[in-house]
């Protein structure tokens, strides 16, 4: 009842810290979180949210009591980790009461009375309330338990491994009352109680490691047996003195069965207290460090809370090195795409820094993750902060855009999570449009231009190509987009003349060899018209995309490769907008398909609309309130290397 | 013996007169007292005298309280004071806005921050202390002797309208309990400071304010028995139109005859008037630009238009410390086409260009330090937006740095070239 009074509550308070999305991950680079959700319920409304962790331990029972929302897990989340909670060294009461098919229920009505840890006098030993400890060096459970996991828990085939609680390295710290291990009606010594314990609970752990090769085994309580689990949960971290416990947690990750789930746990002392940013933060950035995954709920009573945070969803790519120490109480760690840094002291610190770094901008902890960007940085005691780098031209990758111009930076809700900047590379002139990507699909990119009516492509393994797709006697503004078309893997190049001329698409090899052409209008429409790629509706082809130039109105158009004219059309704004569109393609949201997204014209009010393949409208982003004379140019590159999006729009002046 | 005493004359009369009113009064409380409180009341006098105090204390309350309401209105919740200080506002003109925020209660009130949201057709210029991306504004604690305030300077792109503002105030007290309140506050605008004074060829538009108004355009909205056109087009954006300059637009007819015209600030109307166009002046309407200059001006941020922060650093600048800024040079709006195009600004003592420049057009930037120079071959007409020339600049104060943002770079010099070959000036 409590358990029920208290979900309720806590689902009521905590359910607005969810992302308003379905998960499937959070991608390559984020943190790796991991969630112990013990609440024996598990509500369909708290899935998505479960979905987002990367490894989720559930009591062993979901696999009887909930069978169908674990397979739901894993359809929203592929990559999820599964793990049975199962205690390693006691017995709940309430487990004797549950029905015969649930495996704890079935566990302990396997045990053997002689099996209970219990002191000279036979008096039952116990660790927590409502528990009976279990004397684990007794050959009986030796043999049992890790037969029990094997048979019962991991052979069920819904777990990637399993948890174990309380894999303590010693039992006198945490059971203080006598106890006779050996069972010669002696209470044993301090010593020999624990080196038994130890000795005992290694063997459990390579047994059913031996038993389940394949499968994830985790601990808790520690480093001691960390060459034999794939990593413990270090529980309500920093048990002491933070240095001298992360570094323990470290060298435990390290020396753990690889991959490591090693993972360090904080909480807020069993309180409601999710707004705890700091203490959030300092235990995030110390896993990242550590090279492990992070818990963070509010204790050891109340492991069943979803709490999300901005930090979390974060790319910050690879670590670049290992963390380092700046200070006496300062340690930092670079990634490919930001850093984090971490005071450790009981004062405030000051930190210079080496470069121009960017604030989260979070939705949360607004005051720390405003969105600023910052060349030194005050951190508060004992705690700890995420910054990314800062955006610059060289993270535009799959997305046009015109060297020089001010960029901004928009998700598919419509919401700026990176300052706008001066996208410019030096090495080409302002003015030229730039489309850095893959093409050939060697692994390395290449750098497309186009100014003056010229295309110039300059490969990675230094072949420069170029050409006029329109002849010697054009030289206005070209729209480019490149995507594969045949069965060769490289892209090809998709162009048009973007105003002022006939709406003529064209399609060239990256040798600058014409391979189709055709008129998404009739020829005497002089407006000219923009191009876009990409698989719309998800039959493998790419299709291309047009948008009308000024003079006409916002019209939209499907074409197959060959210049078949698809079936869907639209309108993308009010037909009497003739200021032309611009357009773009790329997956915005989370619905695995992409979307159309087309920029309003010149003499509109700046908006963005999304588009499902079909012309459905999803959404509208407006950017201001007054006309822009030369309208909106979007495109859609990913700049935090997510694998997901943003919309990148040119044309608004940062003047 | 009785006196005889003199009731006519000048004297008389004029005194009976001033003091008729406090004589009716006095008369009518005379009468009260006779009536209620002689033979009732046993201290009558002194009980008539009290009643008396507290009567006029409770209506001279009242009269203050009146007073300050429109005065200064004072908004009340959450423990805190609100108070709200405008200038006399006038459409299309710059005006301070300060918001004071005091508490009338004993507690401390944490983590102040004021949000406003405004018409879209009010543009807040600058806010002091800055405003954050969020469109927010951290005030800190405020208690009974703390006070906060926030100094805003705003344009109001209409006229004879009202404004209202609201305003969020989000705090957290002693026990960390977040509040978020709500309040109005309505303005009245007047009339615009703009205005155009039709003359037989053109129309004078005249901004009549201290401050520069950013996208002044000129429309005509009828013509009546003739064609108007503004070199072929219905409106005319004369862009930045600075403090106390005029401008001219020629209007181009087909006979002589009377136009309706609008004038806007932004998307706003701020004025619509008539007026009589005799003729055409054919040489300024031939050469495209109506007169030899071209609109320039220079421009310093830490934050784009669009709010995302563009410098780094302290802003203000600090003595003995380094921040970064973006700065511009501005055209625009232009009827035409301009060919070698020169802009130059100046740098103030203590900033340095960094080398870094963004224009969308290709131009050619050089970095003399103390100066940079762009260089354009072609830009084509860019009807009713600007063009920006931009470029970073690094700010480490000495005793000669301007205080002021905007003084970190001043134009040096600009010229161009109509298309056909006529020079230009820009200023």
């Amino acid at each position: 009842m409590k358990h029920t009074f208290v979900f309720i509550i806590s689902l009521f308070f905590f359910s607005v810290w969810a992302f308003p999305i379905l998960a499937s991950g959070m991608g390559e680079g984020t943190p790796k979180i991991l969630n112990l959700y013990l609440d024996w319920q598990l509500p369909d409304a708290i899935l998505p949210q479960l979905a987002k962790w990367d490894v989720v331990v559930l009591d062993a029972d979901q696999q009887v009591r909930n069978p169908e929302k674990l397979k739901k897990l894993r359809e929203l989340n592929p990559t999820i980790k599964l793990l049975a909670y199962v205690a390693s060294e006691e017995i709940s009461d309430a487990r004797f009461s549950e029905p015969a098919s649930f495996p704890m229920n079935i566990l302990a009505r396997g045990i053997q009375e002689s099996w209970y840890a219990v002191d000279a006098h036979g008096k039952q030993a116990s660790f927590w309330p409502g528990t009976k400890l279990i004397n684990i060096t007794h050959p009986g459970w030796i043999e049992y338990f890790p037969q029990f996991i094997h048979t019962t828990v991991i052979s069920s085939g819904y777990w990637d491994g399993v948890f174990l609680d309380n894999t303590f390295d010693g039992i006198s710290y945490f059971v203080q009352s006598p106890l006779d291990l050996n069972q010669d009606g002696i209470d044993d010594e301090k010593k020999i109680k624990d080196d038994m314990w130890r000795t005992s609970m290694q063997k459990i752990i390579r047994n059913i490691h031996t038993q389940n090769p394949a499968a994830i085994i985790m601990g808790n309580g520690g480093a001691v047996y960390a060459s034999d689990l794939h990593g413990a949960l270090f529980e309500k971290f920093p048990a002491w003195s933070w240095g001298p416990n992360w570094k323990e947690f470290r060298d435990s990750v390290k020396k753990n069965l690889q991959p490591s789930y090693g993972t360090i746990n904080v909480n807020t002392s069993n309180e409601d207290r999710p707004m705890d940013f700091a203490r959030m933060r300092f235990g995030l950035v110390s896993a990242l460090m550590g090279d492990g995954y992070y818990s963070f709920d509010r204790g050891d009573y109340y492991h069943n809370v979803t709490w999300w945070y901005d930090e979390y969803a974060i790319v910050l790519g690879k670590p670049l090195s290992a963390p380092r120490i700046l200070s006496p109480s300062i340690w930092t760690r670079a990634y490919t795409h930001g850093i984090v840094l971490l005071n450790s002291a009981d004062t405030a610190q000051h930190i210079p820094l080496m470069h121009v770094y960017e604030k989260i901008h979070g939705i949360q902890d607004t005051f720390i993750n405003n969105g600023s960007l910052v060349d030194a940085i005050d951190i508060s005691a004992h705690d700890a902060i995420v910054l990314l780098g800062k955006s610059d031209a060289e993270n535009i990758h799959d997305g046009m855009y015109t060297n020089g111009s001010f960029v901004r930076v928009i998700d598919g809700d419509g919401i700026s999570r990176k300052n706008g900047f001066f996208a410019i590379r030096e090495d080409i002139q302002t003015g030229a449009k730039i489309l850095v990507s893959d093409f050939d699909r060697d692994g390395i990119d290449d750098v497309l231009t186009a100014h003056d009516g010229i295309i110039s492509i300059f490969s990675s393994s230094g072949r420069k190509t170029v050409f006029r797709p329109f002849g010697p006697g054009y030289t206005g503004q070209l729209s480019i987009a490149a995507g594969n078309i045949d069965t060769n893997p490289a892209d090809e190049i998709i162009v048009s003349r973007a105003s002022g001329a006939p709406p003529e698409v064209a399609i060239f090899s990256l040798r600058g060899k014409k391979r189709a052409s055709w008129f998404a209008y009739n020829k005497k429409f002089t407006g000219g018209v923009t191009v876009a790629i990409g698989d719309i509706n998800t039959d493998g082809i790419n299709e291309i995309v047009t948008g009308a130039g000024p003079g006409g109105g916002p019209h939209i158009r499907l074409w197959s490769p060959d210049g078949r004219m698809l079936p869907t059309e639209f309108f993308a704004f009010d037909a009497s907008e003739i200021g032309g569109v611009s357009v773009a393609v790329g997956e915005i949201d989370s619905d695995g398909k992409r979307e159309i997204l087309v920029g309003s014209g010149q003499g509109s009010i700046p908006r963005i609309r999304i588009f499902s393949g079909d012309g459905f409208r999803k959404r509208e982003i407006r950017l201001g309130d007054i006309p822009l004379s030369s309208g909106l140019q979007v495109s859609a590159a990913d700049l935090d290397a997510s694998g997901k999006k943003e919309i990148v729009v040119t044309g608004l002046s940062a003047f | 013996m009785k006196k005889n005493i003199q009731t006519n004359g000048v004297t008389s009369f004029a005194t009976r007169v001033a003091f008729a009113l406090s004589r009716a009064i006095t008369s009518h409380a005379r009468t009260i007292y006779v009536s209620r409180y002689t033979g009732t009341h046993r201290y009558a006098r002194y009980l008539f005298a009290l009643d008396a105090f507290l009567v006029g204390s409770a209506v001279t309350l009242a009269s203050i309280s009146l007073v300050l309401l429109f005065i200064s209105p004072v908004y009340v919740d959450g423990g805190l004071h609100v108070k709200i200080d405008t200038g006399i506002i006038r459409g299309s003109e710059e005006f301070p806005m300060t918001i004071t925020i005091r508490a009338h209660d004993s507690k401390i009130h944490t983590a102040v921050s004021l949000r406003l949201e405004l018409p879209e057709w009010v543009e807040i210029i600058r806010t002091d202390p800055a405003m954050k991306k969020d469109g927010s504004i951290d005030l800190g604690t405020i208690t009974s002797r703390i006070s906060a305030s926030t100094n805003i300077v705003l344009r109001a792109r209409a006229s004879r309208i009202e404004l209202k503002t609201l305003m969020h105030v989000h705090q957290d007290d002693a026990i960390g309990f977040v509040r978020d309140m709500s309040m109005i506050d309505i303005r009245h605008v007047g009339d615009s400071v703009l205005s155009v004074t039709p003359s037989s060829t053109l129309f004078t538009v005249h901004n009549s304010s201290l401050s520069d108004i950013s996208s002044v355009i000129f429309r005509i909205t009828h013509a009546t028995g003739c064609v108007a056109t503004i070199g072929g087009l219905d409106s005319y954006a004369l862009g930045r139109l600075k403090g106390g300059d005029s401008r001219d637009v020629f209007v181009n007819v087909s006979s002589p005859c009377e136009i309706l015209y609008q004038l806007q600030d932004g998307a706003q109307s701020v004025l619509e008037g008539v007026g009589m166009v005799l003729a055409t002046d054919t040489v300024h309407i031939l050469n495209r630009f109506p007169y030899k200059t071209f609109p320039v001006y220079s421009e310093v941020r830490y934050f784009s238009k669009s709010h995302d922060q563009i410098g780094v650093g302290p802003n203000p600048a600090v003595v003995g410390k380094t921040s970064t800024f973006w700065a511009a040079i501005i055209v625009g709006p232009t009827l035409g086409v301009m060919k070698n195009i020169v802009l130059n600004a100046q740098l103030s003592a203590g900033v340095r260009a960094t080398g870094k420049y963004a224009s969308n057009i290709d131009t050619e930037f050089e970095n003399k330090q103390s100066e940079v120079i762009w260089k354009i071959k072609s830009m084509p007409a860019i009807d009713a937006e600007k063009i920006s020339f931009a470029f970073e600049i690094t700010v480490t104060p000495n005793r000669n740095t301007p205080t002021s943002t905007s003084d970190y770079i001043g134009l040096g010099y600009a010229h161009a070239e109509d298309e056909y070959g006529n020079a230009l000036i820009g200023k």
